[in-house]
């Protein structure tokens, strides 16, 4: 009968977890073929970060994700208790659930390692297996001290395979006398600091940095069983004790409490993780779902500049970036991002997506090949980094990342088959959205310097504005560009701007001025002696009656900015003067 | 039943063994061409002593024979892994042996669904003059401004084994480039080095003992970076480069690289004592690509004059102009004094910047880059290889590849007999640099140059590291990474006088 804890798990996996999320926060690299297996499997632990590697690809499907958790769990409790009975001698069905609390509740965590489950069956394999050999033989113990740490022990680092072999060593000590005991534990020890010496090289692999709670989970896991033993051996009467069996009532009451437990438990351990919600934004961005993207993040407070990023992306994309910008939060450096936005993920695909957006391949290829060195073969950026080979007209440079994801397990049919259209198309001019990029693309070879600061970060020396005025000037027709530069001046407190930039709208075709700009115009057209050409367009009314509620507003705190913000914040919501206003006073 | 298993097994082992061996099919139609293969190993003159050169048919099939022979020696006949065609190594280094300086005939044989295909030979020319047996290079993906995976590794040419010599890691090397070997020596050579708290040493091997030397004067001084032995083995030239990196905004490659300032320096090995001779450095010159002849009384070097303020850090509207010049440097072994310099090819007369010179240990031939622009021919569009015949006066640049397509090909070296040439190559996909050898006969004919070949044909399809600066070596290095590792852990101190930007 299946555990009522798995069943739960399932759900609780499939419906709360949605593994497709941990696969795009947390996803290893795994590739098909000798290659990436040969480089997988010649370090200690390799064996099971290879397979934990391959399973984790099925969390792509949620179901699939869910089920393979539920298996490892289910595996994890039977071993733990065969394991244990073997050294104690004594069945004791709580430990099954014990010791795959812990799985479950990391089950939930984004930062776990795909591989623990797997580290875990194994370290319980070799320990039931020890206590099935004969006893006190030193050479059997320090073999599977071995195999232990080549096969899974490595998996989790240095801090992993101690702990690991450590919790082997104390199950196989549990059932022998005193010193032969001490000798088990001591043999596990000195095998883990041989195995050490094998570890992967650190940068081959990006460094996991989990949260502590992840950690501790992670090592109770381990640690679990001999634990177990241990409470076992040292009170065995009360694991003897012959309770009379519980009613059925008293069983469902059992179960449900134990469920309502772990639930609460798991919810603690698994809410609010800052991983979860960038990776459900980033599931929005990569599917493009711009109006998701529009109501989820549109009504969360406290958003950061990368949120705010993919606010204005989505307005970008369904054209009211110019109209509704300020009916959002904005900070000056969300819109186009800095070239020093962190080497994550998340961040370099928006900067690559931003670059590719305005027209700048190159600069989109430098945030894809940034972030690669530091991410592995992320297959997202991989593909994105096709779509700028592409869009560029590099195809031979296309076919060798396509190649890459060819061996991919989620993604390699959709490489393999625009490996076929390629063949067919070279120019690939059968993918829209390559045609589509390529249209706005920036012909004029601007050069650009990349220096390192002080701090090695990376700088860009050249104004975003420049740089978008040169695309304008090179199509004057782009109205996507026209309302990327002139929001990058307001977001930037700069109505100047927009007045320089006012002769670009027939070239769009505008025929009428969007609201934030007639704000920006009207706010200069308010200096002394300004005189504004508005190339034969007009401010609406409402562009004048904001104005002068606005000037109202002002006039009644007597001019002070900053005890006038508040009210012109609910008197004007959602437009460019609550903003100017906001950022005048540093709010 | 135990007498019949005592004879079975010996007869079904010795049927499975049979069974093992390829046969050539019988009645085969013939295609009337010859076999699509990659990499293209096809009128290729190659060493004597090379690894297999493993193929794959590109041919559609469902079962592949091939049958490699010459005019001595045991033919082979190989059954494909699919369409991959492996050589037995030893098997392969036997029929090479047999046959220098003779023809290999490639016949392949494909199964279809109407039966076997005979394709037309395939012929390469097996040269008398072995290839030296190691190759060392610099091997990483390809990035920009961050830390990556990288390191020095070495590969026997005669066999597919790759072996690291220093890499990078988290704590050590955070980057390890411009290796240089004395004369192909494997146990002298020096490397550059970037370490994790900032030290910034030349690591100097000699006899098998590493040390590091600091080869700056002076503060804000750059260290050395692209080097070239004294055939004496007593000094060394080094460039030091003040690298900027940018971007193009529009076209391929995308980055670029320009030396804001350059000059060279003299290292004594013995004692590490680092000068920048003045007859190297005239003022509003900047040299690079140093290159000792094999006589060492010449100093070989690309260098153009500025022409901008030298205040002026980052000349970017500048660059398509600039063109380097290859000149030379009479050098006195007796007084260790550099003396006159002269102009051997100039930029003007083939309209290219002339770069990374390398003269043929015999000193008949000199092999530059000749590229668009600038000083980095690695990220130049165009970039191709041409040799000069240094027996002939005035100096002339014969291009290495008759196509009118570029080859993106630099960072080319000598085999220690003059008849190997080694160089990295972007032609396969723009971007990676794979290596490619070629062979250069005495009387200066060029053979077709072929990519390194390794045990998986398919080996360079989905490869993301790129090779740089490749260099032969007689033998194998045997100083081992730790030892390396070790001298540079030694050396490792902050030095918050440098900000380095990672090419």
């Amino acid at each position: 009968m299946l555990d009522p804890l798995v069943l739960w798990l399932f759900a609780w996996c499939a419906l709360a977890v949605q593994p497709r999320l941990v696969y795009l926060a947390n996803g290893p690299i795994f590739q098909v073929g000798a290659a990436f297996a040969q480089r997988q499997l010649a370090w200690c632990g390799g064996p099971a970060q290879y397979a934990g590697a391959f399973l984790a690809q099925l969390d792509h499907w949620d179901l699939a994700g869910a089920l393979i958790r539920c298996l490892q769990a289910l595996l994890i409790g039977w071993l733990a208790q065969r394991a244990v009975a073997a050294v104690t001698g004594r069945e004791t069905r709580v430990v099954r659930w014990l010791a795959m609390l812990p799985y479950l509740l990391l089950s939930g965590r984004f930062d776990a390692n795909p591989a623990i489950g797997l580290m875990a069956v194994g370290l319980l394999a070799a320990a039931w297996l020890r206590a099935a050999l004969p006893r006190s033989r030193p050479l059997v113990h320090a073999a599977l001290c071995l195999a232990l740490a080549y096969t899974v022990g490595g998996a989790d680092g240095r801090a992993g395979l101690w702990v690991t072999l450590a919790s082997f060593g104390l199950l196989a000590a549990v059932a022998e006398r005193r010193w032969a005991a001490l000798a088990q534990v001591l043999t596990a020890l000195a095998t883990a600091g041989v195995a050490g010496l094998f570890l992967a090289p650190a940068g081959v692999d990006a460094p996991r940095q989990p949260a502590l709670i992840t950690q501790l989970l992670t090592y109770a896991l381990l640690l679990a069983a001999p634990a177990c033993a241990a409470a076992i051996r040292l009170w065995p009467e009360r694991a003897a004790t012959g309770q009379p069996a519980p009613s059925r009532g008293q069983r469902l009451v059992l179960i449900v409490g134990a469920v309502a437990v772990v639930h609460l438990l798991a919810g603690l351990v698994a809410a609010r993780q800052p991983a979860r919600l960038q990776a459900e934004r980033d599931e929005l961005v990569l599917a493009e779902q711009w109006d998701q993207v529009l109501t989820r993040l549109g009504r969360q407070p406290g958003l950061d500049a990368l949120a705010i990023h993919d606010i204005d992306t989505a307005l970008a994309h369904r054209g009211r970036l110019a109209e509704d910008l300020f009916r959002y939060p904005q900070l000056p450096e969300a819109l186009v991002l800095p070239m020093s936005v962190p080497n994550t993920f998340s961040a370099r695909l928006r900067l690559a997506d931003q670059y590719l957006l305005l027209g700048r391949p190159n600069q989109a290829e430098y945030a894809l090949q940034n972030a690669l060195a530091h991410t592995g073969d992320n297959p997202y950026l991989l593909r994105r980094l096709v779509l700028t080979y592409l869009v560029k007209g590099d195809t031979d440079a296309a076919r060798l990342y396509l190649r890459v994801l060819r061996r991919d397990i989620v993604h390699g049919g959709w490489a393999r088959e625009q490996l076929r259209r390629l063949a067919r198309d070279p120019s690939a001019s059968f993918d829209p959205r390559v045609a589509e990029l390529r249209a706005g693309m920036v012909e004029r070879d601007d050069l650009l310097e990349i220096t390192d600061t002080a701090k090695g970060e990376e700088t860009v020396a050249y104004f975003q504005n420049v740089s978008l005025s040169n695309l304008l000037d090179a199509r004057p027709g782009r109205r996507l560009a026209l309302d990327y530069l002139m929001s990058l001046y307001l977001v930037n407190g700069r109505p100047d701007g927009v007045v320089q930039e006012m002769h670009r709208l027939r070239g769009c075709g505008m025929t009428r001025i969007p609201a934030p700009w007639e704000d920006a115009l009207l706010i200069q057209m308010s200096v002394p002696g300004a005189k504004i050409d508005l190339h034969g367009l007009a401010i609406s009314d409402e562009g004048y009656e904001r104005m002068r509620r606005f000037g109202r507003l002002l006039a009644s705190e007597g001019g002070n900015l900053r005890t006038v913000w508040p009210r012109v914040a609910s008197a004007l919501p959602g437009t460019f003067l609550a903003y100017m206003t906001r950022l005048k006073v540093g709010g | 039943m135990n007498k019949r298993l005592r004879w079975l097994l010996p007869l079904a082992l010795a049927t499975w063994l049979l069974s093992g061996r390829a046969t050539l099919p019988r009645g085969a139609t013939d295609a009337g061409r010859a076999p699509r293969l990659s990499p293209e190993y096809r009128d290729l003159t190659v060493p004597p002593n090379i690894a297999p050169l493993n193929v794959r048919v590109a041919e559609p099939g469902r079962r592949f024979r091939a049958r490699l022979s010459g005019s001595a020696g045991r033919p082979l006949v190989v059954r494909g892994h699919g369409a991959t065609l492996r050589f037995p190594e030893r098997a392969w280094h036997r029929l090479l042996a047999a046959n220098a300086g003779r023809d290999l005939t490639l016949d392949v044989f494909v199964r279809g669904e109407s039966g076997w295909t005979r394709f037309a030979s395939v012929r390469n020319h097996v040269a008398q003059a072995p290839v030296d047996s190691h190759l060392v290079y610099r091997w990483f993906r390809p990035t920009y401004t961050t830390n990556t995976p990288l390191g020095l590794y070495q590969r026997d040419l005669t066999g597919f084994r790759q072996t690291a010599l220093v890499r990078s890691r988290s704590s050590g090397p955070r980057c390890v480039n411009c290796h240089a070997f004395a004369d192909g020596r494997p146990d002298q050579f020096s490397f550059q080095a970037r370490l994790t708290k900032g030290s910034l040493p030349m690591v100097l091997v000699a006899g098998g003992h590493p040390r590091t030397v600091d080869t700056r004067t002076q503060p804000g001084q750059k260290p050395a970076a692209l080097t070239t032995w004294h055939p004496s083995g007593r000094w060394l030239v080094v460039s030091r480069n003040w690298i900027r990196q940018y971007f193009h905004q529009a076209g391929s490659p995308g980055r670029d690289a320009l030396d804001a300032k350059s000059a060279l320096a003299l290292v004594e090995v013995g004692s590490g004592k680092t000068v920048d001779p003045p007859e190297l450095n005239p003022a509003g010159y900047m040299p690079t690509f140093p290159c000792w002849s094999p006589d060492g009384r010449w100093l070989y070097y690309s260098r153009f004059k500025r022409f901008w303020p030298e205040e002026v850090t980052m000349p970017l509207a500048e660059q398509p102009r600039v063109r380097y010049d290859l000149v030379r440097t009479a050098f006195d072994p007796e007084r260790a004094a550099f003396g006159q310099t002269e102009t051997v090819l100039a930029a003007r007369d083939v309209d290219r910047s002339v770069l990374q010179p390398r003269v043929s240990p015999n000193g008949h031939w000199l092999v530059v880059t000749l590229a668009a622009y600038g000083g980095f021919p690695v990220f130049c569009p165009q970039a191709d290889l041409a040799l000069i015949d240094l027996t002939r006066q005035p100096a002339r640049a014969v291009p290495l590849e008759p196509t009118a397509t570029t080859c993106r090909e630099t960072w080319h070296a000598w085999s220690s007999n003059s008849e190997w040439l080694v160089s990295a190559r972007k032609s396969d996909n723009g971007l990676l640099a794979r290596p490619y050898l070629r062979h250069i006969a005495a009387d200066g004919a060029v053979g077709k140059a072929f990519v390194l070949p390794q045990a998986d044909p398919s080996y360079y399809d989905d490869l993301l590291y790129t090779y740089n600066i490749p260099e032969f070596v007689r033998g194998p290095v045997a100083v081992p990474e730790r030892t390396l590792s070790r001298a540079l852990g030694r050396e490792d101190a902050p030095d918050p006088a440098e900000a380095e930007t990672d090419l």
